[in-house]
């Protein structure tokens, strides 16, 4: 019964809405609207709708509201897009993606921060499996889960930090800075 | 000119020359530091890194320090030697602290 409901409810713009959400995880909702050229009111009470039934999920970021396909992540899945808010993460996120698998020193070179700073960023970017790091003789390596490295692309497109998230974040890179550096590659 | 604004506002005579700059500097001592303090309660809340409860402790202090100041200013009762050094007390508690992040080096 309620498997052939959730097969009415996701017929038609419902439908249309959940494989493009699926194609471009954390887009919002003016996104959705502008590219699917569908009215505003109706893009609202359809994506309600998916997520009554578990279809997708949201968040709110400052004015936006963005939507992810349900179970995108599988494990600290609301931590991975928290981590995706932060401005130096995606600066490593995306030197990784460009140089494929860079050193620490590498990642400190590009991104310009304090050591510390990037150690604590990699160090949670790796806890979260979002990338993985590999010995190369005395060196540490650090590359994209091979999974998630498309999503993690489209992601970091779509689902960017607002003023608020990148001040804070700068918050704690000013302390992180501050403190003493203890350990580098 | 400043004679004939004296005449229709008694009030410039009465105030102190730099008073005007004076408030605004502690009106935007005040609005930076509760700025600040929220930004480090939002990193606190996203990282949970103990290093931002230093933040949050030291943008506390700047913010209580203003509100003392302020008080003192406007309250009697408030003018008292004790103020001066529980104000001066407060910014040895923000350097301390400050003091603390810098050789502190465990982060968690």
């Amino acid at each position: 019964m309620g498997g052939c409901l959730e097969l009415v409810e996701i017929e038609g713009t419902a439908e249309k809405l959940l494989y493009f959400i699926r194609d471009n995880p954390g887009c919002h909702l003016r996104k959705i609207r502008r590219e699917m050229g569908i009215s505003m009111g109706t893009v609202q009470y359809q994506l309600d709708k998916l997520e009554k039934i578990g279809k997708v999920t949201s968040t709110r970021r400052g004015f936006y509201k963005y939507y992810f396909p349900v179970g995108l992540f599988k494990d600290n899945e609301k931590d991975i897009l928290e981590v995706l808010t932060h401005e130096t993460a995606r600066k490593i996120l995306m030197f990784i993606l460009e140089q494929k698998n860079p050193t620490q020193t590498d990642i400190v070179n590009n991104v310009k921060i304090s050591a510390r700073s990037i150690s604590w960023h990699v160090g949670r970017l790796i806890a979260l499996k979002i990338i993985s790091e590999i010995r190369d003789g005395r060196y540490k390596r650090y590359q994209l889960q091979e999974d998630d490295a498309k999503y993690i692309l489209i992601l970091l497109r779509n689902y960017y930090p607002s003023i608020w998230d990148k001040w804070s974040m700068r918050v704690v890179e000013m302390f992180l800075s501050l403190s003493s550096s203890t350990e580098m590659e | 000119m400043l004679t004939i604004l004296k005449i229709f506002f008694p009030l410039i005579h009465q105030t102190e020359p730099f008073e005007g700059v004076e408030n605004l500097v502690a009106l935007g001592i005040g609005i930076l530091s509760i700025l600040l303090l929220a930004l480090s309660i939002t990193a606190y809340r996203k990282t949970r890194l103990q290093l931002t409860i230093y933040a949050i402790i030291i943008f506390s202090i700047f913010a209580i320090q203003q509100f003392i100041d302020f008080l003192d200013d406007i309250l009697i009762a408030l003018d008292m030697p004790i103020t001066d050094v529980i104000i001066s007390s407060l910014t040895l508690a923000i350097l301390i602290l400050f003091f603390l992040v810098i050789v502190r080096t465990k982060i968690t």
